[in-house]
């Protein structure tokens, strides 16, 4: 007996360890009977079947004409055990909220590392990289705001796009600046223009929440980019170009939405106040 | 005849007022902006904005949503025609033919064939939704819980027959959506299932996590593996509006594909994807020229593009009428409906007439803004498919990050998300569809109620659901779909029919 298709081979691992881990984790409930059904009774049938469905999956990676190769991701195994290591590390230090910037950052990096490299385990660098800047942003944006936690998640995220080259970090600091200035721009000088829009609409009969003030910034500046895209070819532009245009557009639209729906998420650093 | 007109006219009445025209306007404009760019779908942008229509009356939430789904369908084919990228998975088969007309030269009719048959299906959905909707819902108000089980039985077997890929795996994919969706408090016993002592999961796992991660975060980084390639062939479209001889050509496939798409539509499991094949795949058999098709056949961007945009629309009648989704969209939409506090279903008509018929009238107004906006303004578009995806992509996660944020302002919502990114990565990487998965994980919780109910009123006996006559049909029509599919010969076509498109 040979392994022909190892696609289908995993699914039905997986289904069946999903179909077992539920109907276990079901047994905990009360089962009750047909007639009045207790909480484990539907998952457990459910797990049954899905069980079964995967053992038939699994059988047929046996038998099946199409081939895949048993490698469908490119395993790391031994990257797991060090961010499972990590995790529990991080799980158990848990700072309290009262501890001090640099512990609390560190702490932070730790928690990043292990969810990281737990993700780096299954492969390419596109999963990890993009997945792990959604993490990052997630836990920095109480501390940092929402400001540099934008920053990081675009900058991070852009890394599987295109090369970093010596050039690009050359021009990296101007490209910082004219972030920030479009940043303060948006949070400063924009909500005075979305306020006179709102105005404007509801002078016509339009009583709109602010989300919509939002939506026509974003659309303009969407104009503005395409127009300049078209005007200065978009391919042959550099990776650091991209990064703060990305950063630009991300922070421009995100701080309108943030703003026109009156989300309590902080926009700068609460950590040093 | 005469309760329809009535009907139609509140619903336009609703439809028509300021606000919600801005919202319907909103909607298409940002369906056909996500339906041009590649790599981001309807339902990940419905995810996304979700936690916007908090703030909405649900009239408006809707009907924006609705805008973005079928005008992804409009910004799908001009990125199919430009660039033979699909910019949405239902303009697959509009590559095919959409850019032979524009590599010679023909782009400007192929898209104005696309939008004026789109159009008239849509028209022509509308109305079928009007004229459909009314009787169904009241056949569905004679439901008892066995009827409701049969039926979620009968739509995710629907559902998961005519996805692509193995029908076993499919199957599989919507019992695990089942069992997720069972994750959270038990309306019954009060106890948290599945909760490992966590206290967010005790309300259950979010939906937009799960349709973000699966359909969002995981197609993105799908996307970003493979090496981009955008070739746009046409800078400027000129002479947007077809010759005389097209129409004649077209007139009868835009016909055929707004029959099929709005028929295919209705059925559970079914939508614009599906539409769009079956179109293509029929106007191949009946054309004289078969061999035309491949090469720039006009008949080949029409019908499929009318058929999606009615299987679009169509496939709001069993939301709207049964409270079932038959596809990822309308699972959105349904829970978009109970952030609202609309339990969906068939009441909605009677108890909410309003919302009703403002949805549907909204569409007809929906489409012919889509008219607009894309004619005369498609060098707007054009201009915006030049900008790279890798400077696009940043952005999409930002928002994704800060939508899911926002749900309950906490970095958990944003974890759960990213795990279902990965998981929705290996679902991508083992070929197992996701769609089916959020189908089962919006039934589930309502599905286990349903059969709770219906085994108490029988005591305990199982044969209530062969013993009620409309369940049992259902029952039979699921059977009978699943021995079809697993005939041989049925089989093979199946297989042939993805494969070819």
């Amino acid at each position: 007996m040979k392994i022909t298709n190892g696609k289908d081979f995993w699914a039905g691992a997986m289904f069946i360890a999903f179909g077992l881990a539920f109907m276990i984790v079901a047994q905990n409930y009360a089962m009750g009977n047909a007639v009045r059904m207790g909480p484990a009774y539907f998952p457990t049938v459910l797990g049954g079947i899905l069980a079964v469905l995967g053992a038939v999956v699994l059988l047929r990676a046996f038998v099946s004409k199409i081939e895949h190769p048993l490698r469908v991701f490119p395993f790391r195994l031994w990257y797991i055990p060090i961010g499972v290591g990590l995790g529990v590390l991080a799980f158990y230090t848990q700072p309290s909220r009262d501890a001090g910037i640099a512990l609390q950052i560190g702490h932070m990096l730790v928690a990043g590392l292990a969810v990281g490299l737990t993700f780096a385990a299954f492969g390419e660098r596109s999963l990890w990289v993009v997945l792990l800047s959604v993490v990052i942003f997630g836990y920095a944006l109480k501390p940092l705001g929402l400001v540099l936690a934008v920053f990081i998640m675009t900058t991070v995220s852009a890394v599987p796009g295109f090369a970093w080259t010596r050039k690009d970090f050359q021009m990296l600091p101007a490209y910082i600046a004219v972030g920030v200035l479009l940043t303060y721009l948006t949070l400063v000088v924009s909500p005075p223009i979305q306020r006179l829009v709102l105005a404007v609409l509801g002078a016509v009969g339009l009583n709109l929440p602010p989300v919509l003030a939002l939506i026509f910034v974003e659309i303009g500046l969407g104009g503005v980019l395409a127009f300049f895209a078209g005007r200065y070819k978009w391919p042959q532009i550099t990776a650091a170009q991209v990064t703060v245009l990305s950063f630009a557009l991300a922070v421009f639209s995100v701080a309108s939405f943030v703003h026109g729906l009156g989300l309590p998420m902080n926009v700068w650093p609460s950590l040093f106040e | 005849m005469e309760g329809l007109f009535a009907n139609l006219s509140l619903g336009f009445g609703v439809a028509l007022s300021v606000q919600n025209l801005f919202y319907c306007l909103m909607g298409v404009l940002l369906g056909t902006l996500i339906g041009v760019l590649p790599g981001i779908g309807p339902v990940a942008t419905i995810a996304m904005l979700l936690p916007v229509t908090f703030t909405l009356n649900p009239t408006s939430a809707l009907i924006m949503l609705a805008g973005i789904y079928y005008g992804a369908q409009y910004g799908g084919s001009t990125t199919a025609i430009l660039v033979n990228i699909p910019g949405e998975s239902s303009s697959v088969v509009t590559c095919l033919d959409g850019y032979q007309m524009a590599r010679q030269g023909r782009a400007g009719p192929a898209l104005g064939i696309a939008a004026i048959g789109s159009f008239f299906a849509g028209c022509v959905a509308t109305v079928i939704i009007a004229l459909f909707a009314p009787p169904l819902a009241e056949v569905a108000l004679k439901f008892g819980p066995a009827e409701y089980f049969s039926l979620m039985v009968l739509g995710l077997i629907a559902a998961t027959v005519l996805a692509h890929g193995s029908l076993i795996k499919a199957i599989a994919m919507v019992i695990l959506g089942l069992l997720l969706g069972l994750v959270g408090t038990d309306v019954n016993s009060g106890v948290a299932r599945f909760s490992f002592g966590v206290s967010e999961l005790s309300d259950g796992i979010g939906f937009v996590s799960v349709a973000m991660g699966v359909f969002g975060f995981a197609e993105i980084i799908a996307n970003l593996e493979q090496k981009e390639q955008r070739e746009i062939f046409v800078k400027k479209v000129s002479n947007l509006l077809p010759s005389l001889q097209d129409f004649k050509d077209t007139w009868a496939s835009i016909l055929r594909g707004t029959a099929i798409g709005s028929f295919l539509g209705i059925l559970p499991g079914g939508g614009a994807l599906l539409a769009s094949f079956a179109a293509y795949t029929l106007e191949k058999k009946v054309s004289k020229n078969s061999a035309n098709f491949g090469k720039g056949a006009i008949q080949g961007v029409a019908a499929p593009e009318s058929a999606n945009n009615a299987g679009a629309q169509t496939s709001f009648i069993p939301l709207l009428t049964l409270g079932i989704p038959s596809n990822p969209v309308m699972a959105l939409m349904i829970g978009a409906m109970m952030i609202q506090g609309i339990a969906p279903g068939p009441q909605v008509m009677t108890e909410r007439p309003q919302l009703f018929w403002g949805m549907i009238a909204s569409m007809w107004v929906g489409n012919l803004m889509l008219v607009v906006l894309n004619l005369p303004m498609i060098g707007m578009w054009i201009k915006l498919l030049m900008v790279p995806y890798r400077i696009l992509y940043p952005s999409i996660l930002v928002f994704c990050c800060v939508g899911v944020y926002s749900l309950s302002n906490s970095p958990f919502d944003v974890m759960q998300t990213a795990a279902f990114g990965v998981v929705g990565y290996i679902w991508v990487k083992l070929e197992c569809e996701p769609a089916p998965l959020i189908l089962g994980f919006i039934l589930g919780p309502l599905m286990e109620e349903n059969l709770r109910r219906a085994m108490l009123l029988s005591r305990g006996d199982p044969l209530v659901f062969f013993q009620r006559p409309i369940s049992l049909t259902m029952l039979l029509i699921a059977a009978f779909l699943l021995a079809v599919v697993l005939a041989p010969t049925v089989r093979k076509k199946r297989e042939e029919a993805f494969v070819e498109a």
